[in-house]
């Protein structure tokens, strides 16, 4: 929270009293009662922990206006007007049903009994909250003003100037003559990550190079639609979008565990696959729910887009509700505002945006429209957990990894015990009375069973099949415009703002007048429209980031007044127009990118142009970079022979259900791409963390590319590399006769390109010196990995895969190497995999 | 006041003028070669490395460091807030010349007085542990941020470039462990090395030696690694060294072909640093070379003060060596139900710490090492049960050496213990004093990320100048 908010900003918060709403009509008599007796309890018991006051609303609650009472907190409305047995306020004043308050001593018989009283006669209380108005400092001249920041106005189409057009003439402004296109080896290999995501197999390089010696340019442009259309093409586009999107299988925070998010994942990457037009992938995923689906599929597949919205960081120990669901709107809207449009609409919750012409009831404006939407992402009432939600029932039954051996018997199980626990929860309730403590905790520890028992029986159809469900977001039941919350705080509440958009996007800018819709899908058309001056720039931006390794705005989720400039506007429009006269295909858009000369430069030094442009801002040459932790993961498998390219149903933590996640680091032994190793918040994968991959507990633009000693020690020491080397040593020995061949096959799968006479003198240096430590003939049978995940049928360990006839024994033995962790080869594969050739993309 | 005026001056400071790393053209030629290089500060350093020993769970001020006479003659009052007044259960006492009042908790640090620069005027703004420590680490309860300790070696680089700059010992912290001694948005190498002394895996001396550790084993006992994949499980030094060397061999042919390449250059080197750490860090870890009388006066012979005592000792290990920022977390001061199990919890850091500062003050190290005792908040002054509740308003932490004032107090909560009145210290300005300490400008240490430059301090923080030695 926000310290000393009104020091720091002196003179721009003008409160004055207000009300939130209208007193009911009580005789001067109740008014008395009220002020004689309740009113003083209240100050006395209550208002340390309840009022506005002293800041603080414990488990929601304030009792300090009647309005609040009514609305009550954590456990649901504290007063039921006239009758004092169904409020829970009763309850605990009276120190009944779990609640104990004051929580050291009961108040005095007498006091109580007036609450009865009070209770009783519905409630009569003068009380009015102060309501501060918020006056923003951005004026409508400001955010005329800041319409002229170069984001907000729309792209200038400039007839069909191509890329290389664009490019060459900043190229020769400077005087630099740029590098010649790469050799096809190079080419090949970073076509092939690039898109794929994996390096390019012997056959293929083999192929590629006949193609070439024919027809460069038709080999390039047969190669590149040839992987686009490759089904691992979504699997490392997706997972670019899923970084933006923070995707992650568990809450973070209290972590628990979300078993049903894999869904949005394969979403993500089947969405890729098709080339989805990005207008429409945007609006499915703000407001999939609300859009018109001719068949259940479809349906199925809009009701899944909209888990973007629920898979974000969430506290779920969050005791009050009121504040929980702030801070969850505040995540969705950082989230969406910058992944989408650029924009960092999170910083106006607490004060209006310093730098961009986006006032405080902007961003309020939008919490409304999310306010009136249910953000559905489940979760079990257990112990710490207070914060949970029904999930979205899926219109199709998919394959989800749960077993369904119990059948009907597990259901019946669950709904006997269920039962039990009920009962004796409800015989619990009838004996232990006030003051009885244990009793209050064998109750707990009763009510958190129950609801455990409930958990598991809800996922399960009356067959005892599983059921499909999806995180995502429905059309709330009650459409409301939210109180701006000075310094972001509930405590402070000031006025109420129609539910809206940006002032500053001009007439894109809506208010929602309806009270029967939230506003989301006129939201999402305000965002996706090509009149929207960010969207296409804001993706056409982050397609030229990957793949020419250096964006055109250097700041990809922020094109605000304190973001960066475009290096090139000219360029960034006409990819942002092209984007669009596409219909917002982001496959022809990668396409165009990379059949340009640009991209298929080399990356070979130039003093001269170094001299003037030591950046590569004009992009004489290439740009290399470090492959990613998938790709590094992914490479090191195909090397092996041991990637399993079919897609994996779920992930670790679908398959383990709700509860807390364990280590991510849990699958890493599995052999299927990277994308799918379960990403679980502040768990992350040992492997994947040490090489970048990003922290999923907010949206990420761009990841870090740091080369450090802890990744060394990853390539020179660890279990799963040394694993790589063994079984792509044992790939060479089976395939290749002469060590001559393996050497030079070696080189040509971890390089792509044959050994150069340096490396190959290298090599056998390496095999003339290296000796194995002494009396180690015997092969380290290290049987130490590559565990099957359960109910994968065997699949998880691949190990046994191509072992020369040698059945894997059993899971546990699946890991096992015919060579050994010291063997020349071996070694010198895990060498390969470990050099600047293999881990530098150029 | 022309708010657009205002909005462009505050959009000139986010450009990043401020930024250590743009300090001058050879620190960022220093920085490109090796981003850890030691670089200059902003003003003259007090202290070069910060030792900071974390009590996670909140230890009771008024039972150790701040002593109160009116709690003690109210004790079981009812002092108008929800609860009886406790008074503590262990006699204070007026220690060394400089006379600080500590209670009988800490009869070892006890006569350390002098060197104590005690700060009672403490407060936070989050009552709940896991946030309250993510923000004494991080100066935000909210958001991921970077830890202090990344901070500290992204402002100042390190010194032993075989060893890393930050490294955390001791207990795990709750599920935000990534979080309070993470980088957030810094880069990768900013992070805290996990270290976990005492288990370091042998390198087999050769022969048919099956690796013992491993993550497929299908969990049950583990034996870990002191740093992750430090140590090889089937080659010798010899060996690796003939590995390395093709490595090498192949790296700078990449180099040669590419001319130009930092990223080549920076595989390269970071190759050698990592096999240099193989033996480096072992060796910082290798315990055998201190003396008995050292290890007694640590309490390694103590079951009770051995795990705490082991780790404040590899702590000044590593300082010497030239690690920047060592962290260790202790854990288990939550005393809500029962305040008595304190005596339990001093008692396992009471002598390694006394240990740690006098054997730093006889190395002459702690004169620019600052040496640290935090926590994420103080305990209400009644009772609850037993025990106390949590109290983020008013606090005790203390310093020792990195030119900070010994046998001093600074600061101070209300007669009971409530809320700091006088001398206080907030979170913000508890980090912006320790980077001061090291020679940083906590305003002018920044990260631009996500369109703004970031702060450890945010937007606040003032310096505690009248600790200054």
């Amino acid at each position: 929270m926000p310290r000393n908010h009104s020091l720091l900003f002196p003179g721009l918060l003008a409160l004055t009293a207000g009300h939130l709403s209208a007193q009911e009509n009580f005789s001067t008599e109740q008014i008395h009662f009220f002020e004689n007796h309740i009113r003083p309890a209240l100050v006395k018991y209550c208002y340390e922990c309840h009022s506005q006051e002293e800041r603080s609303s414990r488990g929601g609650l304030f009792v300090d206006t009647r309005e609040a009472l009514l609305q009550g907190g954590d456990g649901g409305p504290a007063v039921v007007p006239g009758n004092p047995v169904d409020s829970l306020l009763w309850d605990a004043v009276n120190w009944q049903h779990g609640y104990e308050m004051p929580p050291d001593d009961p108040m005095p018989e007498e006091v109580i009994a007036h609450f009865k009283t009070w209770i009783e006669m519905g409630l009569p209380d003068p009380r009015v909250r102060e309501v501060a108005d918020f006056n923003s400092t951005i004026t409508a001249k400001d955010i005329e003003k800041g319409k002229e920041h170069w984001a907000f106005q729309l792209p200038v189409r400039q007839s069909d100037a191509s890329i290389d057009s664009i490019i060459s003439a900043g190229l020769q402004e400077a005087e630099l003559s740029p590098a010649p296109r790469a050799d096809p080896f190079t080419l090949l290999r970073r076509i092939n990550f690039d898109l794929l995501g994996l390096p390019p197999t012997l056959s293929e390089i083999r192929a590629f190079h006949s193609n070439w010696q024919r027809n460069p340019d038709k080999a390039i442009e047969e190669k590149v639609d040839e992987l686009l259309a490759r089904p691992q093409f979504g699997e490392r586009w997706g997972r670019h979008w899923l970084d933006v999107a923070r995707y992650a299988e568990s809450s973070g925070s209290r972590n628990v565990n979300y078993p049903n998010a894999w869904r949005y994942r394969d979403y993500v990457i089947d969405a890729f696959n098709k080339d989805k037009p990005y207008d429409r992938f945007l609006e499915e995923q703000m407001a999939g729910d609300l859009l018109p689906a001719p068949t259940d599929a479809e349906w199925q597949e809009n009701l899944i887009a909209t888990g973007f919205l629920a898979i974000g960081l969430k506290h779920h120990d969050q005791k009050n509700p009121r504040q929980f669901q702030s801070d969850m709107i505040d995540e969705q809207i950082d989230t969406f505002t910058q992944g989408f449009l650029g924009l960092t609409v999170g910083c106006a919750r607490c004060h209006d945006h310093k730098y961009d012409p986006i006032p405080t009831q902007d961003y309020y404006g939008i919490a409304g429209i999310l306010q009136s939407t249910r953000t559905l992402f489940g979760t079990n009432r257990v112990a710490q957990i207070h914060r949970t939600s029904p999930l979205i029932a899926l219109p199709i039954a998919d394959k989800v990894p749960v077993s369904s051996e119990g059948g009907t018997r597990t259901v019946e199980h669950l709904k006997s015990s269920i039962a039990k626990a009920e009962a004796e929860l409800a015989a619990m309730g009838r004996v232990g009375g006030m003051n009885d403590r244990d009793a209050g905790k064998d109750r707990r520890h009763l009510r958190n069973n129950l609801n455990r028992l409930k958990g598991q029986l809800n996922v399960l159809n009356e067959d005892g099949t599983p059921k499909s469900y999806a995180m995502g977001v429905q059309e709330g039941t009650e459409m409301v415009n939210a109180n701006i919350l000075l310094g972001g705080e509930l405590e402070r509440p000031a006025q109420q703002v129609p539910r809206g958009f940006l002032q500053v996007l001009g007439d894109l800018n809506f208010q929602v007048e309806s009270e029967k819709n939230s506003g989301r899908l006129q939201l999402a058309r305000a965002m996706s429209t090509p009149r929207n001056p960010l969207t296409h720039r804001v993706m056409a931006n982050r397609i030229w980031m990957h793949l020419m390794g250096r964006p055109i705005v250097a700041t990809p989720s922020n094109f605000g007044l304190s973001g960066m400039k475009p290096e090139n506007q000219q360029l960034l429009d006409q990819l942002a127009v092209r984007f669009v006269d596409h219909n917002w295909s982001m496959k022809q858009l990668i396409r165009e990118i990379m059949l340009s000369n640009a991209y298929q430069r080399d990356s070979t030094y130039s003093e001269h142009n170094y001299g003037i442009d030591p950046d590569n801002k004009l992009l004489w040459r290439a740009n290399p970079r470090p492959l990613a932790a998938e790709e590094l993961r992914d490479a090191t498998l195909v090397l092996s022979g041991e990637i399993d390219l079919e897609r994996s149903l779920a992930s670790a933590i679908g398959e383990s259900g709700a509860g807390r996640p364990r280590s991510s680091s849990e699958d890493l032994y599995n052999t299927y791409r990277s994308v799918y190793l379960t990403v679980a918040r502040d768990e992350p994968n040992e492997m994947m963390k040490t090489f970048d991959f990003p922290d999923p507990n907010v949206t990420n633009a761009s990841r870090a590319q740091s080369i450090v000693p802890m990744q060394a020690l990853y390539m020179m020491n660890s279990e799963f590399i040394t694993q790589r080397g063994q079984a792509m040593a044992e790939l060479l020995k089976k395939n290749f006769r002469t060590d001559n061949d393996r050497v030079a096959n070696a080189f040509l799968l971890a390089y792509g390109r044959p050994a150069t006479d340096k490396e190959l003198q290298a090599s056998h240096a390496f095999f003339r010196e290296f000796e194995p430590p002494s009396r180690s003939s015997e092969p380290v049978s290290n049987d130490r990995t590559a565990q099957g995940r359960g109910g994968k049928g065997g699949k998880g360990g691949k190990g046994g895969k191509g072992k020369g006839g040698r059945e894997a024994q059993s899971d546990s033995r699946a890991g096992s190497y015919a060579v050994a962790a010291h063997d020349p080869l071996a070694v010198f594969c895990q060498t390969l995999m470990s050099s600047a050739r293999f881990r530098i993309l150029n | 006041m022309n708010t657009l005026t205002r909005r462009q001056a505050l959009q000139t400071v986010s450009s990043g003028l401020g930024s250590l790393a743009f300090a001058s053209m050879a620190t960022q030629q220093a920085l490109a070669e090796n981003p850890l290089a030691p670089q200059p500060t902003h003003f003259p350093a007090r202290a070069k490395h910060v030792i900071m020993v974390f009590m996670s769970g909140a230890p009771s001020h008024v039972d150790t460091f701040d002593y109160k006479p009116a709690l003690i003659k109210n004790d079981g009052s009812n002092g108008g807030r929800a609860g009886k007044m406790m008074a503590p259960k262990w006699e204070f006492r007026q220690r060394g010349e400089s006379g600080l009042w500590i209670s009988d908790l800490f009869p070892h640090l006890s006569k350390q007085a002098d060197e104590l620069c005690l700060l009672r005027g403490m407060h936070g703004d989050q009552p709940n542990h896991p946030t309250a420590e993510r923000a004494a680490h991080t100066g935000t309860g909210q958001f991921i941020r970077p830890s202090l300790g990344a901070w500290s070696v992204y402002g100042l680089g390190t010194e032993n470039t075989d060893l890393p700059g930050f490294v955390h010992m001791g207990n795990q912290f709750r599920g935000s462990e990534s979080i309070n001694l993470g980088n957030a948005f810094l880069p990768a190498r900013y992070q805290a090395t996990t270290v976990n002394p005492g288990t370091e895996a042998p390198r087999p001396t050769g022969g048919n030696s099956s690796r013992s550790k491993g993550k497929g084993k299908g969990g049950g006992e583990e034996t870990k690694e002191s740093v992750p994949n430090i140590s090889n499980s089937h080659l010798d030094l010899r060996a690796q060294r003939t590995q390395l060397d093709l490595l090498k061999r192949l790296n700078e042919e990449t180099l040669r072909q590419e001319k130009h390449q930092p990223q080549v250059e920076g595989i390269l080197q970071s190759y050698e640093l990592a096999y240099r750490m193989q033996s480096s860090m072992p060796q910082v870890m290798n315990l055998a070379q201190e003396s008995g009388p050292t290890k007694t006066m640590y309490g390694l012979d103590d079951p009770a003060t051995a795990p705490f005592g082991t780790q404040c000792l590899l702590a000044r290990r590593m300082v010497e060596s030239g690690v920047r920022f060592v962290e260790i977390a202790n854990g288990g001061w939550d005393h809500h139900t029962d305040i008595t199990r304190l005596e339990g919890n001093c008692g396992a850091v009471d002598k390694p710490l006394a240990a740690l500062i006098a054997d730093l003050k006889q190395r002459d190290l702690l004169k620019d090492t600052l040496v640290i005792w935090g926590t994420e908040f103080g305990r209400t002054p009644h009772g609850t049960g037993n025990g106390r509740g949590h109290n983020n308003k008013g606090f005790t932490t203390w310093m020792a050496g990195g030119g900070v004032k010994g046998g001093f107090s600074y600061g101070s909560t209300d007669d009971l213990g409530y809320e700091a009145v006088d001398g206080k210290m907030h979170t913000h300005d508890w980090h912006a004093t320790i980077l001061h300490l090291l020679g940083i400008d906590h305003e002018q240490l920044t990260y631009h990320y996500a369109g703004r430059d970031f702060r450890l301090t945010d937007v606040y923080g003032n310096v505690a100048k009248d600790i200054l030695a």
